[in-house]
């Protein structure tokens, strides 16, 4: 019996298996090992609004890496289709990086790769998840932010965390009686939530 | 069950090798707060019997995590750094493990009854400067411990790692 127990075992352990994790172009290393070049591509919106450029006296010379996190959508139904909140993030990224030229941002493949793997839905990380997934990435700011409904008006409520401290270090809001405003009026609130690193 | 094997059957529940254990008793000389790993920007390659149900960028993930902790939380001067893991392991075992009595009688102990080996070849690339070296480890297999080769894996990465950090230097 003990023998069969025994043999059972090393069967089971024979299965011969094959793992693997291939290297995506990356905004630090935009070639992969074996010399893949992609260029960094950000989510093309059905129809871009364009973002009104911050006034160059609200530029920071802050330093770091920045992580946008997907944003928690909480809208239902139809309002949930018509908002892609993965286009929402890529705008606050693009936003940030020209406010804040010197912060190295951190692509949203990057963000999903490490979501992805850890087996978690950014709909689980609330508080001191999102801190806590922000050193994973190993950036000194992290952003996060959910897109909801108050009332008539679309808003996204963001929020950006300092990994190293773990607290708030400021917040804002966009809102808009449509998509297109909500939209508009997303540079703006990104502009009020890097005030801080001024 | 006897009191002595039963607390030798414990012993063993907590000795069996995972990836992250194996990789985690290492003490590696790495240039502390020197690198930011790039997860996105490394990749794997896992090859081989008993990986479990684990999946490539689980696995990736978790080397990543140990090679952050090697080199400590990024400082204001840390490089984006990036990892390329390709191990293969096998596993083993020959008759006499079979013949020795200590099968037929104290199997219910833990006896080894076979080994998994691993070699694995790590390239680390920090700052612009790549790095290389290879690792090979084998761990024995019983009844109550080393159900799947990650253990093996880890320790040959670890190994890997190690003849890495001599050639990035001392720890500063």
């Amino acid at each position: 019996m003990r023998l069969v127990l025994v043999a059972a075992l090393l069967a089971s352990g024979c299965t011969r298996q094959f793992l693997r994790a291939d290297a995506a172009p990356t905004a630090d290393f935009p070639a992969t090992w074996s010399g893949r070049v992609e260029p960094q591509r950000l989510e093309t919106p059905p129809a871009p609004a364009p973002i009104r450029e911050a006034p160059p006296a609200a530029r920071t010379s802050r330093t770091g890496l920045l992580a946008v996190l997907e944003f928690n959508n909480k809208l239902k139904g139809s309002d949930r289709e018509s908002l892609d909140s993965a286009y929402f993030a890529n705008q606050v990224r693009a936003a940030a990086k020209r406010i804040a030229p010197a912060l190295r941002v951190m692509t949203r493949e990057n963000v999903l790769v490490l979501l992805q793997s850890s087996g978690k839905a950014l709909e689980e990380c609330l508080g001191e998840c999102e801190v806590e997934t922000g050193r994973k990435l190993g950036a000194d700011l992290v952003v996060s932010g959910d897109v909801l409904k108050v009332g008539t008006n679309y808003k996204i409520d963001l929020r950006m965390h300092d990994t190293r401290e773990g607290q708030l270090m400021s917040g804002a809001a966009a809102s808009g009686h449509s998509a297109d405003e909500l939209d508009t009026n997303l540079a703006s609130a990104v502009d009020n939530l890097l005030a801080a690193l001024r | 069950m006897p009191r002595f094997p039963v607390a030798v059957f414990l012993l063993l529940c907590g000795c069996g090798g995972t990836l992250n254990s194996s990789l985690a008793k290492r003490d590696l000389k790495l240039p502390a707060g020197a690198a930011r790993i790039d997860v996105a920007a490394s990749e794997l390659v896992l090859d081989g019997e008993a990986l479990g149900d684990f999946t490539g960028p689980q696995v990736r993930m978790q080397i990543a995590d140990a090679l952050q902790e090697y080199f400590g939380a990024p400082g204001p001067s840390a490089q984006p750094a990036r990892f390329r893991v390709d191990a293969r392991s096998s596993a083993g075992g020959t008759a006499w493990m079979w013949m020795f009595p200590c099968l037929v009688d104290l199997i219910i102990i833990g006896c080894p009854v076979g080994w998994y080996s691993a070699n694995a070849s790590v390239d680390l690339e920090v700052g612009g400067r790549r790095y290389s070296g290879t690792g090979v480890s084998t761990r024995l297999i019983g009844l109550y411990y080393g159900h799947n080769a990650y253990g093996a894996v880890g320790a040959a990465i670890a190994d890997a790692l190690r003849s890495i950090a001599e050639q990035m230097g001392p720890k500063r």
